[in-house]
C-alpha cells in the first residue's frame, strides 16, 4: 500500500506542471550561474595574482632602498588582499560588495578597503549561486508542490477515499512527503551535476577531495532546507480546509521567511545595537593616541621625547611607536569588532528563518562573506604582528630612547634587509575545523526544525477531518 | 452593469479568509516597516545636519583661499522610507577645490559597509512583493474559477458584453487592492509625519500621491496578468502554478539577474586600477613640479625673517600658506605659485578626464541592467518609485554633476577676489608692506630683535578669517516634480502600456473563450 500510494504520488508530482516548471527554472538558474561563475573566478584570479605581485615588487623595492626598516616597515602600507573563493559557486556570500583588502605595516591596519570590480551605480544583487536558488526558487517550488496536498486531495474528495483503505495516516504523510521529496531533489540533482560539469571542463577550479566533501555537506544541507519546506506546506495543508487558503498562507509564510526577515534584521541590528561615527572614532584614537604619548614620556624621560613624526621615523624611540600605535590601535580594532558584531547580530537575528539559517551554513561551507572577511581581518591583524615582531627583532639600536641622526644615519640609511626574511602575506580561506563544527550546528537545528515540523504536521493530520 | 459586477467581485473578495489574512498582514508589515525606517532616517539627518554644520565651521575659519576646500552634503532624501533606493549607498557629500574634483564614491549614510550582506526593505518593497501576490491571488480564477462553478455560462446569459464583464472583474479586484494599500501607506505616512525631522511640501505630498497612483498602476499590471492567465487557461489551479511561476521571475528574479547579467556580460574595472593610473598621473606631476624647482631655487634666506609658513615641501616653491616672509622670497613663492599652481589644476582635470571615463563604463554597464530589468514590472516600478522619492542613482549624479559645476563657480568667485594666482592665496600681507632680507638685517641692527617680532607679528593665531560672505553658496535644492516626472516616464509609459496591453489581451482572449464548464 505504502509503495502504490508513493508511485501515485511522485507520478502525480512529474506530471504536473509545477515541477516542470521548476525543473527547467532551477536547470536554466544552476547552468547560468555555473557559467558565469568561472569567467568571474577566472577574472577574479587575474586581478587578485597582479595585485599581490605588484604589492610583493613594491615590497622588494622598499626592502632595498636606503632606509629599509622605514620604507618596509613605517612609512609605506602594504596592500594585502582577500582571495577569491574557489566555492564561490555554492555560496558567493556578496563578496562582490564586501571590502578585499587592507593596508598594512608594522604599526597600523588601515582600511577596509575596496579593489574590486564593483558598480556603486547598479543595484545590490545576489548571484546565481547554489544558495540563492535552493533557498528562493526551490523552497518556493517545495510550498507550491505540497500546499494542496491534504487540502487539495480533500477538496476533490479523494482524501476521503484514500483514507477508507486500510492505510494509517503517518504512512500516508510521509508518502506525501517523500514523494515530494524525490521530486524536488531532481532539479537539484540536475542541477548540481551540471553546475559541477561546467566548473569542472573549465579546468579553473580543481575539486579537492576536501572540496567534495564540502559540495556533499552544501548538498545534505540544500536537502535539509527543501526538506523543511516541503513539511512546511503539508502541515499547512494539514491545518486548512481549502487549498486557496492553504497556499496563501504557505506563501505569505515564505514571504516573511524569506524575504521580509532577511530585510528587517538589518534594521534591528543597527537599532540594537549603535555604531559611532567614523569621526568620533578617529577623535577618539587620537585622544589614546596622545595619553600613550604623554604616559611614555612620564616613563622614561628625556630632552628630546617632544620629537614625534605621524609614523616612526628616525631618531624616535621604537618602543615609544608601538605603545603609541597599540593605543590607537585598539579604539580602531575595537571599531572594526563592533561593525562585524553589528552585521553578525542582524545575522543572528534572521537566522530565525531557516533560509537564513541555510545560506548562512552555506557560506561557511564556501568560506565565503562575512565568515572570510572575518578570517580575512583576524589573519591582516595576525600579519602586522608579525611585523612587528620582525621589526623589532631586526633594529639594531636603542629602543627606549630618542637617538641622534649622528648615531642612526650610518647604521640604518645602508642597512639590509632580506627580502625573503620578511613576513609575506597570504590570505587563507576560512576552512578550518572551527568553521565545520558550525555547519553540524546548523544541519542539527535544520533537523530539529523538520522533526518539529513533522510532529505538529502529524499530530494536524491526525485531527484533520477528511470529509 | 460593471458596477454590479463589479461590487459583486469586490465582495465576493472582501468577505475571503485571504482578502482578512492579507490585509492584516499588509498593515502590519506598512507600520512595523515605517518606524523602523524612519528612525533610521532621523539618524541619516542628524548625521547630515552635523556634518553640514561642521562643514559650515570649517569654512569660516578659512584664512586664505588656498585653504578654500569645501565639502558640500547631500540630505538624506525626506521620501527616503518610502522608497530607499541608491539614497544610502551613494556618498552623502563630495569635497572640491582648484585641484580637486568630485568623483563617484559610495556612501557614508551606511556606517557599517558590511552591512550589504544584510538586505534592505522599505515601504515600496511591500507593495511590490506582498501586495503583487496578492493581485494575483484576487483574480487567478476570476473566469477560469466561475467556469469550473458554472457561473460564467450563466452570468453571460444575461444580456452583458463580455468586455463589460471583464472590466466589472477587473474594477471589482482593484477595489479590494486599494484599500490595503491606501490604509498601509496612510498609516506608513502618519507615522512618519510624526517624526520631528520630516516635514512635507506640498510638492512632497504631490510626490506621494504620484508613488500612490504608480503602486496601484503597477498592481493593477499583476491583475490584469492574473486575469489574462485565468481566461487562458481551464483550469484555476493551473492558472495559479503558472501565475505563481511568472510572480517569482519577474518580481524575485529578475531584478537580481538583470544586475548579475550586466555585472558578468559587460564587466566594470576595479576603481583601485583608476586610482592607480590616477596615482601615476600626480607622481608625474611632481615630477615636474620638482624638475621646476630645481631650475628655480629660492633666493638666500633666512628662516628668522619667515613665520607661519607651510608647504607641501619646502624645496618646491608651491606654499599654503606664508605668515611673513621677505620680499624676494615672497616672489619666488608667488611666481612658484602661478606655475604649479597651474599646473596641479592641470592635471586635476586630466585625472578627472580618467575618472570620467571609468564612470561612462559604469554608465554603460548600469544601462545595460536597466534595459534588461524593464522586462520586469516589478523592477520599473521600484524605478519610478525611486525617481519620485529622490533616492535613484542618477539623482545623486545631478548632485555630483552641480557640486562640480559648483567648483567653476568657486574658482571664479576666487578669481574674481584676485585669490587665486596671487599672494592673497597663500597671504594675507601686500607685497609694499614687506621689506627684503637685506632690509630686515639693517632694522635688526639698528633696532634689534624685537622691532623684527614687532613687524612680522605674532603669526596665524591673530589673523581674522577670510570674510567669505559673498561668495555663492552651493543649492542643494532638490528636482522639481515636474522634471521628476519628466524623467520617470519612460517606466510609467512601461507599466501603462503593459496595463493596456494585457487588458487587450485579456479582451481578446475572453472573447474567444469558451465558457462553459468542463
Amino acid at each position: 500500500m505504502f509503495w502504490s500510494i508513493m508511485k501515485r504520488e511522485t507520478l502525480d508530482h512529474l506530471t504536473s506542471l509545477r515541477l516542470s516548471l521548476a525543473f527547467s527554472l532551477t536547470t536554466i538558474l544552476m547552468v547560468v550561474g555555473a557559467l558565469f561563475f568561472q569567467t568571474e573566478y577566472q577574472r577574479q584570479l587575474d586581478d587578485y595574482s597582479r595585485r599581490v605581485n605588484r604589492s610583493l615588487m613594491e615590497l622588494a623595492e622598499r626592502a632595498s632602498a636606503p632606509w629599509p626598516l622605514f620604507q618596509v616597515f613605517s612609512w609605506n602600507m602594504q596592500l594585502i588582499y582577500r582571495r577569491p573563493d574557489p566555492l564561490g559557486f555554492i555560496a558567493e556570500g556578496h563578496e562582490k560588495d564586501l571590502p578585499d583588502a587592507f593596508r598594512v605595516n608594522a604599526f597600523r591596519l588601515e582600511g577596509p578597503e575596496y579593489t574590486l570590480r564593483r558598480n556603486p551605480l547598479l543595484w545590490p544583487f545576489d548571484s546565481l549561486d547554489w544558495a540563492f536558488i535552493v533557498s528562493l526558487i526551490l523552497s518556493f517550488a517545495a510550498l507550491v508542490l505540497t500546499y494542496d496536498g491534504f487540502s487539495g486531495e480533500k477538496e476533490r474528495g479523494t482524501l476521503r477515499l484514500v483514507m477508507s483503505y486500510p492505510v494509517s495516516r503517518d504512512i500516508l504523510l510521509l508518502t506525501k512527503y517523500m514523494s515530494a521529496m524525490i521530486v524536488l531533489l531532481l532539479p537539484l540533482i540536475v542541477g548540481v551535476i551540471l553546475s559541477l560539469l561546467i566548473i569542472m571542463s573549465s579546468g579553473m577550479v580543481m575539486l579537492t577531495a576536501d572540496m567534495w566533501m564540502r559540495i556533499g555537506q552544501a548538498f545534505g544541507l540544500s536537502t535539509g532546507v527543501i526538506s523543511t519546506f516541503v513539511m512546511l506546506g503539508l502541515l499547512i495543508s494539514a491545518r486548512t480546509k481549502q487549498p486557496v487558503t492553504s497556499l496563501l498562507v504557505s506563501l505569505f509564510v515564505w514571504v516573511i521567511l524569506v524575504i521580509v526577515i532577511p530585510s528587517g534584521s538589518s534594521l534591528l541590528a543597527k537599532g540594537l545595537l549603535k555604531l559611532p561615527s567614523r569621526e568620533q572614532v578617529l577623535e577618539e584614537a587620537a585622544r589614546a593616541a596622545d595619553e600613550a604619548f604623554q604616559s611614555y614620556n612620564q616613563r622614561y624621560p628625556h630632552p628630546d621625547n617632544w620629537i614625534i613624526s605621524g609614523h616612526w621615523s628616525p631618531g624616535e624611540p621604537l618602543l615609544r611607536a608601538f605603545e603609541i600605535d597599540e593605543a590607537r590601535g585598539r579604539v580602531i580594532e575595537d571599531y572594526r569588532n563592533r561593525m562585524l558584531a553589528q552585521v553578525e547580530l542582524g545575522r543572528t537575528i534572521a537566522r530565525v528563518s531557516p533560509s537564513v539559517l541555510f545560506v548562512d551554513a552555506l557560506e561557511r561551507i564556501a568560506g565565503s562573506g562575512l565568515v572570510h572577511y572575518a578570517s580575512f581581518l583576524q589573519q591582516a591583524r595576525r600579519y602586522r604582528e608579525a611585523m612587528k615582531i620582525f621589526l623589532n627583532e631586526a633594529y639594531p639600536l636603542d629602543k627606549v630612547h630618542p637617538l641622534d641622526r649622528t648615531v642612526i644615519d650610518p647604521v640604518l640609511r645602508q642597512m639590509t634587509i632580506e627580502f625573503d626574511a620578511i613576513p609575506k602575506f597570504e590570505d587563507r580561506l576560512p576552512w578550518g575545523q572551527e568553521a565545520i563544527s558550525g555547519i553540524w550546528w546548523d544541519a542539527s537545528v535544520l533537523i530539529l526544525i523538520n522533526l518539529g515540523l513533522f510532529i505538529i504536521a502529524y499530530v494536524s493530520f491526525r485531527r484533520y477531518d477528511v470529509r | 452593469m460593471i458596477w454590479t459586477i463589479a461590487r459583486k467581485q469586490l465582495l465576493i473578495n472582501v468577505m475571503t479568509q485571504k482578502f482578512v489574512i492579507g490585509f492584516v498582514l499588509c498593515q502590519l508589515l506598512f507600520l512595523l516597516s515605517a518606524v523602523i525606517l524612519t528612525r533610521d532616517y532621523e539618524e541619516r539627518r542628524a548625521s547630515y545636519s552635523a556634518a553640514a554644520s561642521q562643514h559650515a565651521r570649517q569654512l569660516r575659519q578659512i584664512k586664505v583661499y588656498s585653504q578654500l576646500t569645501i565639502t558640500v552634503d547631500r540630505p538624506p532624501a525626506q521620501l527616503s522610507p518610502l522608497c530607499e533606493g541608491f539614497d544610502k549607498r551613494l556618498a552623502s557629500e563630495a569635497t572640491l577645490s582648484y585641484t580637486r574634483i568630485p568623483e563617484i564614491s559610495m556612501g557614508q549614510g551606511e556606517k557599517n559597509p558590511l552591512m550589504v550582506v544584510l538586505k534592505s526593505f522599505d515601504l515600496v518593497a511591500i507593495v511590490q512583493i506582498v501586495l503583487s501576490l496578492l493581485a494575483l491571488f484576487f483574480a487567478y480564477d476570476v473566469v477560469s474559477g466561475e467556469r469550473e462553478q458554472g457561473t460564467l455560462a450563466l452570468t453571460l446569459s444575461h444580456a452583458l458584453p463580455r468586455h463589460k464583464m471583464l472590466m466589472g472583474q477587473y474594477l471589482g479586484g482593484m477595489m479590494t487592492l486599494l484599500p490595503m494599500v491606501l490604509v498601509g501607506m496612510i498609516l506608513a505616512l502618519f507615522v512618519m509625519i510624526s517624526s520631528s525631522s520630516i516635514a512635507f511640501s506640498s510638492q512632497d505630498w504631490m510626490r506621494i500621491g504620484l508613488i500612490v497612483a504608480i503602486s496601484l498602476i503597477y498592481l493593477s499590471t499583476f491583475h490584469l496578468l492574473a486575469i489574462l492567465v485565468s481566461t487562458i487557461v481551464k483550469r484555476s489551479a493551473t492558472s495559479l502554478t503558472v501565475l505563481l511561476f511568472c510572480w517569482i521571475v519577474l518580481v524575485v528574479l529578475f531584478p537580481h539577474a538583470s544586475a548579475y547579467l550586466a555585472h558578468h556580460i559587460r564587466p566594470v574595472e576595479a576603481k583601485a586600477m583608476v586610482d592607480a593610473r590616477a596615482r601615476n598621473l600626480r607622481s608625474e606631476m611632481w615630477q615636474r613640479l620638482w624638475s621646476y624647482a630645481k631650475k628655480h631655487p629660492p633666493p638666500p634666506h633666512r628662516w628668522e625673517f619667515i613665520k607661519g609658513r607651510s608647504v607641501y615641501t619646502g624645496d618646491i616653491p608651491y606654499p599654503i600658506m606664508i605668515y611673513y616672509a621677505p620680499r624676494e622670497i615672497m616672489l619666488w613663492e608667488l611666481e612658484g605659485l602661478k606655475y604649479c599652481l597651474r599646473l596641479d589644476m592641470e592635471y586635476a582635470e586630466r585625472i578627472h578626464d580618467l575618472y570620467r571615463s571609468y564612470e561612462r563604463t559604469l554608465l554603460r554597464q548600469a544601462d545595460l541592467a536597466k534595459m534588461v530589468a524593464r522586462l520586469s514590472p516589478a523592477w520599473v516600478y521600484t524605478q519610478a518609485a525611486s525617481i519620485l522619492a529622490g533616492t535613484d542613482a542618477d539623482h545623486y549624479l545631478r548632485f555630483l554633476e552641480r557640486a562640480r559645476r559648483y567648483r567653476h563657480v568657486v574658482i571664479d568667485y576666487v578669481e574674481s577676489k584676485d585669490g587665486l594666482f596671487s599672494l592673497a592665496y597663500f597671504t594675507r600681507r601686500n607685497m609694499n608692506e614687506l621689506l627684503t632680507t637685506a632690509e630686515l638685517e639693517a632694522l635688526r641692527k639698528s633696532r634689534g630683535r624685537r622691532a623684527i617680532d614687532d613687524l612680522i607679528g605674532r603669526g596665524w593665531d591673530e589673523v581674522p578669517p577670510l570674510d567669505l560672505r559673498d561668495m555663492p553658496t552651493f543649492d542643494p535644492v532638490s528636482e522639481t516634480i515636474d522634471a521628476q516626472i519628466k524623467r520617470a516616464l519612460p517606466e510609467l509609459g512601461i507599466l501603462i502600456f503593459l496595463n493596456l496591453v494585457l487588458f487587450l489581451l485579456s479582451h481578446v482572449a475572453f472573447l474567444r473563450a469558451d465558457v462553459r464548464a468542463d
